[in-house]
């Protein structure tokens, strides 16, 4: 079911740090009100644009943002069906929408702007775990007059995750983003890690820049990170992943990559990375 | 003090600064573990940390510090204001910019030494533009206000790159660009700018003498046998070479070039040429303390070495401004 892993992993691989770090997860404020049921919904960043597309129906979806067909955006395919608008007052308002999806887009000054134009937001804010995602897409399906196909993803999910195997061992992990930044608690990629087995060595909360030094004397098993092809190229010059340090030790470890979009922000389809990361260990019987 | 005394001086605390970044960082290795793995007798682990880790961005440090204090000096000199300084007159900006290009649009993949090519390309840019400007500015606070100018135009060069790049990963790494960081530096990276820094170091050393007898006016430099014209352009592109391979190694730091010089020239009678050599070597000790200070503070992400860099030295440079204001106003 999922395409993935690597053991001695022979490339350096790469992550989306701004992706985590800026919108790796989601908490929703409702502020529609709940009799109307909104039929120009907008979603202004790719964020956001993931549980609009997941949540609405075709016609109630009036467009995304330009970033929804981005490699890294899990809805990208449905995404191509639909107008992309940029975040600017200008152009949102020129839409008319009976209801706008935000997570970052438009700057910090674009809520007020909607509230000051009578324009219902739903403000979906940072999660740190996949029982904020399912607060959120229990939210936001509310909000898009979409109940129950909310309550059926959270019972799928709910369901889904019951069935990873819980190790009481687990084993020590580092998870690597291409910025050469990493996690520690109170992020979602930590509490993904957490639920798929692996002890994540990285005690400081929420991200920090990848521990050159920790990486050699903490020794993890396995390395978790979400690269991209496309970008391995041009990587930002910066990254620890450059290192020869770090190189060194991707080609001698346990690797899990996880396709970044999984990670790139918290929603339904992070359950995946779970997933994933639990197979990978089953597979390669490290537990 | 001796010319030979503050020789001995900072060639010592530059040892002692050396030894001390391999042995500050996040883990904890007992010294006595330490010194062995320095003379090659502790264990893989340790060996990676201290060769691997430590040193190459100890050296990193030390190398972008000489190399600024070197440009600081001679660009104060060659302008005769001593508040010249690549980082503040933009043309670490510069550089940096240029090396932005060749890494955002992939020519860095296909030619490892177009980083520092770029670099240094940007700084000259910047330098010889200043060069040419500072024969026309009628003040310090003019040069100063176009050197603001031109680092603002580069930082809108690289915000504008950033923008409009097909990804978002961008935007952190400008963000190092512009704040400076010996971090993840590897022996790779200085093996790299090595060959510019030599270059560099060598033609600015030729023009110690050029800015010794330059204080004493051009006309009189110009008696002397001094050729002006060829004394400032190896200048201008000694501290370009310099400026550029430190930027492509560290990003922009700032303000380094200014202190470093500051405080050796009452040490050196305030000649410019006798300053270079003991200013780089203050700058080189001043910044790998900034970086073992970097490590040791206890931040979730490390702090950038161009932060600490500014913390010191911006105040300096408010001083400076300060008092050479108050000194006009009392003649």
């Amino acid at each position: 079911m999922f395409p993935l892993l690597c053991n001695n992993i022979t490339r350096v691989s790469y992550a989306l740090i701004f992706l985590g770090i800026t919108c790796g997860s989601l908490k929703a404020k409702t502020v529609p009100s709940a009799e109307h049921v909104p039929q120009r919904v907008i979603s202004i960043d790719y964020c956001a644009d993931q549980y609009l597309l997941t949540l609405g129906t075709s016609s109630q979806i009036l467009g995304g943002s330009p970033r929804s067909v981005a490699s890294f955006s899990f809805m990208r395919e449905k995404a191509k069906n639909f107008n992309k608008v940029r975040p600017t007052p200008e152009e949102l308002l020129a839409l008319k929408p009976d209801l706008i999806i935000r997570s970052f887009g438009g700057g910090i000054s674009i809520n007020k702007f909607l509230s000051d134009h009578k324009i219902p937001i739903i403000q979906i804010g940072f999660l740190d775990s996949l029982e904020d995602i399912n607060q959120t897409i229990a939210n936001v399906s509310k909000a898009l007059g979409n109940d129950e196909l909310g309550i059926a993803l959270v019972e799928d999910l709910n369901r889904r995750l019951l069935a990873v195997p819980n190790i009481k061992t687990k084993s020590p992990a580092l998870y690597m983003a291409a910025g050469g930044v990493t996690t520690g608690k109170g992020t979602l990629v930590h509490d993904i890690m957490s639920k798929g087995n692996l002890r994540n060595i990285v005690d400081t909360p929420g991200w920090s820049d990848i521990p050159l030094e920790q990486l050699v004397s903490l020794r993890p098993e396995i390395i978790v990170h979400s690269y991209l092809d496309e970008l391995t190229k041009n990587s930002g010059k910066w990254s620890a992943v450059h290192h020869p340090v770090t190189k060194r030790f991707l080609e001698s470890n346990t690797a899990i990559a996880i396709p970044p979009a999984l990670v790139s922000c918290g929603a339904w389809y992070s359950l995946d990375a779970v997933e994933m990361i639990s197979h990978v260990q089953r597979e390669y019987k490290i537990h | 003090m001796s010319k030979k005394k503050l020789y001995y001086l900072l060639i010592s605390f530059s040892l002692i600064v050396i030894f001390l970044g391999c042995l500050a960082g996040p883990t904890k290795i007992p010294i006595i573990t330490s010194l062995k793995t320095i003379f090659g007798i502790g264990n893989s682990l340790e060996h990676t940390i201290i060769w691997e880790i430590r040193m190459p961005r100890t050296l990193a440090a030390y190398l972008v510090g000489l190399s600024l204090g070197a440009s600081g000096a001679a660009l104060q000199g060659l302008l005769r204001n001593p508040l010249a300084e690549p980082g503040v007159l933009g043309v670490s900006a510069c550089a940096s910019l240029g090396a932005t290009i060749v890494i955002y649009y992939g020519i860095a993949q296909s030619f490892t030494y177009s980083v520092p090519l770029a670099a240094v390309s940007g700084a000259l840019i910047g330098t010889t533009f200043l060069a040419i400007i500072a024969e026309k500015a009628n003040s310090v606070t003019t040069l100063i206000l176009i050197g603001v100018g031109i680092s603002s135009l580069a930082g809108a060069g690289m915000a504008l790159l950033t923008s409009i790049a097909p990804n978002p990963f961008y935007l952190s790494d400008m963000v190092t660009w512009m704040l400076g960081s010996v971090a993840n530096t590897s022996t790779f990276d200085i093996a790299l700018c090595i060959p510019f820094l030599c270059v560099g170091f060598l033609l600015l050393r030729k023009q110690i003498n050029g800015l010794s007898v330059l204080t004493l006016g051009e006309e009189t430099a110009g008696t002397l046998g001094l050729n002006l014209a060829r004394n400032r352009m190896l200048v201008v592109l000694s501290t370009g070479i310099l400026t550029g391979a430190a930027v492509s190694l560290a990003g922009v730091i700032g303000f380094v070039g200014i202190v470093a010089p500051h405080l050796i020239r009452p040490l050196v009678e305030h000649d410019p040429g006798k300053a270079i050599v003991p200013s780089a070597l203050l700058a080189a000790i001043i910044l790998v303390v900034a970086d073992i200070a970097v490590r040791l503070f206890p931040t979730n992400s490390e702090i950038k070495l161009g932060v600490v860099a500014a913390l010191i030295g911006a105040p300096i440079f408010i001083m400076i401004v300060y008092r050479r204001n108050n000194f006009y106003e009392q003649n």
